[in-house]
């Protein structure tokens, strides 16, 4: 613990120098302009980031991508507020505060409420990044094939599950083609070039930038085209300054929703816009004044604040111990750490024990920056605001075409962005949520390999992948998610339970 | 609506689940380097396969059952509201504008330039309107060539020179 802490002040020494504060700056003052404006989220900030940042030292870049990161999460709350848009998906839930609050004249104390609870998340959360990451990383070394093959259908199940909360068979379905997607190109053990039929460009792979590019930026660009203009700008001329009073007199809720917002961050995949939704129900669920919910709720903004910003710490803590992404944005991270040379995965606590605290630190000063340029840049920030989406896509798209390109200098690479915006924009028109099927491109390597692994090592015996104590565990959470998910399985209680209720009514 | 999409949705993956399951099936399970069917490289694609073809049978039967629209909550990405003309023709007109530049003008002409045309055309396409008077159309253009312009060698400059990053 105490070495911790030493890794922890060092790492913030080593970033109290005028370049990486410059880097801290603009990369933060970036993503909160691109979290706020409709139609580019974080994930797309991020991933055009990394090809921004491919020649530059890897602290420097690793220290932008979390500034981008954390910015662009925060960054979302200011659309929610001013135009009833959440400006990435994660601020979702503060639309249902934050815009009676505007409408109410108090748009400023709202923005105010905002920063606040995405500080005191980002701080809770990277309180227990710096705290659990290495418990984790211990445990995992543990981890067999075995594990791994689990951990891999674990994290494409339940994030499909939580991920589309109405219908979980279609967040599966996503998750299944995302996997299909990652296996496409040359396996591990043969080297066989699977599905590729003679094209040397399929025998690559699709990359993870291109898809998520296509995904996240251009299928979003053609539904932001798709939908009405959104209304001009409200006016904010009362305090942004947020008062203490608000901050303490909500600490339960403000604990609450960080430890919901880091738990939704270490679940594989599920990310930010479920840590808001979770914290807000729960926070609702024990208010004293559940009725004001929706309708300007000081309370419900912070949870949903609070909630989002913490998973971005927790989402990390997965990526660093066990190379499985907790959000999407966090999946860019993962790929750009492996860009720069860094092994994520449960022996990085072991080659380089200082790292997860450098993140911390850099997620610290991430959080400064929100808090200084949140509360000091609002009204040159709403400017941002008032560029008509007509005047932005294409620029956007051109981002797109290049972030895409650079990664590896691949034509084939545009055409992968543009084949997956197309499929993106097509899967969102009927509702299928797109944190599944990144998800499954990133852990279907690591689904294939182990399971095959795994078979070799027992001869072809399936017992050890379901008796083995940590797999039991983790398959057994499978299935009872698939149960819980399934209309069939839960019908049968629902059936059971009107067929008691009417019985009882008659006998009574 | 919806159970009518989600009809020939699941048609489309259970052909496409056939046609990945009927793939795998022809990968070679490598005998000779001592390979059976568990270590084949078609294993996980084929079960892929296979379970995707369940699921787009439960969806279909289910769209098949529903007797009104299946409600469903994508929290992720909230569904674009139905499409008017003017929105469908908005989000064509943008399909075409951009498969066009990154899968044409990008590579055939240097990449300012391909930029140049592509933003200029979009401002002046989408917001052109043609009860405005010919001063404002004229505006409008002069705006939309100083945008596309101006992004052209924005973007030029910073990937290349700043960021030291390599342009199609």
């Amino acid at each position: 613990m105490l070495e911790g802490l030493t890794y922890f002040l060092q790492a913030i020494l080593d970033l109290l120098r005028f370049e990486p504060l410059f880097h801290v700056a603009w990369a933060t003052i970036l993503g909160i302009t691109v979290g706020m404006l409709p139609g580019l989220t974080a994930t797309l900030g991020v991933a055009l980031m990394t090809t921004l940042t491919l020649g530059m030292a890897p602290e420097y870049a690793i220290l932008i991508l979390i500034c981008m990161y954390v910015g662009a999460i925060y960054g979302g709350s200011r659309s929610a507020i001013l135009l009833n848009i959440p400006g990435t998906p994660a601020s979702a839930a503060t639309t249902l505060d934050g815009f009676p609050l505007a409408k109410k004249g108090l748009a400023g104390q709202a923005m105010g409420i905002a920063t606040s609870g995405s500080v005191m998340g980002t701080l809770i959360g990277m309180f227990f990044l710096a705290t659990l990451s290495p418990l984790l990383a211990e445990a995992a070394l543990r981890f067999q094939s075995f594990e791994f093959f689990w951990l891999a259908v674990f994290g494409v199940v339940i994030c499909g599950r939580l991920t589309a909360m109405g219908d979980p068979l279609k967040g599966w379905i996503s998750g299944f083609l995302g996997l299909l997607v990652a296996m496409v190109g040359q396996e591990t053990i043969y080297s066989y070039p699977r599905f590729s039929y003679g094209d040397m460009n399929l025998a690559g792979g699709f990359g993870l930038l291109p898809v998520l590019v296509g995904l996240f930026g251009f299928a979003e660009v053609l539904g932001v085209m798709m939908m009405p203009a959104y209304n001009a700008v409200k006016d904010a001329s009362d305090s942004i300054i947020p008062r203490i009073k608000d901050v303490a007199k909500y600490w339960v809720t403000i604990i609450r929703s960080g430890l919901i917002g880091t738990v939704m961050g270490l679940i594989p995949g599920v990310g930010e816009d479920m840590g808001a939704w979770v914290s807000y129900a729960a926070a609702k669920g024990s208010s004293k004044h559940p009725e004001e919910y929706g309708k300007g709720s000081v309370e419900g903004l912070m949870a949903a604040e609070t909630g989002d910003n913490a998973v971005v710490p927790g989402a990390m803590i997965p990526v660093l111990t066990l190379a499985i992404p907790g959000s999407a944005p966090a999946a860019v991270l993962l790929a750009a750490l492996f860009i720069h040379g860094v092994q994520p995965g449960p022996l990085l606590m072991i080659t380089d024990p200082s790292f997860v605290y450098e993140i911390t630190a850099m997620i610290f000063f991430a959080t400064l920056g929100i808090l200084v340029f949140g509360l000091l840049l609002t009204k040159p920030m709403l400017l941002v605001l008032r560029v008509s989406r007509e005047r932005l896509m294409p620029v956007i798209f051109v981002l797109c075409t290049v972030g895409s390109f650079a990664i590896a200098s691949r034509t084939f690479d545009v055409w992968v962005m543009l084949g997956f915006g197309v499929l993106g924009f097509a899967l969102r028109q009927l509702k299928f949520p797109m944190a599944p099927l990144i998800l499954g491109v990133v852990l279907g390597p690591i689904l294939d390999v182990n399971l095959r692994r795994g078979l070799v090592l027992t001869g072809g015996d399936l017992l050890p992948f379901f008796t083995r104590p940590i797999s039991l565990v983790l398959w057994v959470s499978i299935l009872i998610t698939f149960l819980l998910g399934s209309e069939w399985f839960m019908g049968l209680f629902k059936r059971r339970g009107s067929a008691g209720a009417d019985a009882e009514r008659k006998s009574s | 609506m919806t159970s009518r999409q989600d009809f020939y949705t699941a048609l489309v993956l259970i052909v496409f689940s056939g046609a990945v399951v009927f793939e795998s099936l022809r990968m070679p399970v490598f005998e000779q380097r001592g390979g059976t069917m568990l270590t084949a490289p078609g294993l996980v694609p084929g079960a892929l396969g296979i379970i995707l073809a369940l699921c787009g049978l439960i969806l279909l039967v289910r769209s098949l059952l529903a007797r009104k629209p299946h409600e469903s909550r994508n929290l992720e990405a909230e569904s674009v509201e139905e499409g008017t003309p003017a929105a469908w023709s908005r989000l064509i007109t943008m399909a075409v504008l951009s498969i066009g530049y990154a899968g044409g003008l990008v590579g055939w002409l240097p990449f300012w330039m391909a930029t140049f045309i592509f933003v200029s055309l979009s401002v002046a396409i989408f917001e052109w309107n043609p009860r405005n008077p010919p001063g404002k159309r004229y505006r409008l253009l002069g705006f939309a060539l100083v945008e596309g312009l101006l992004a052209g060698l924005a973007v030029s400059y910073i990937f290349e020179q700043i960021f030291l990053v390599r342009l199609p």
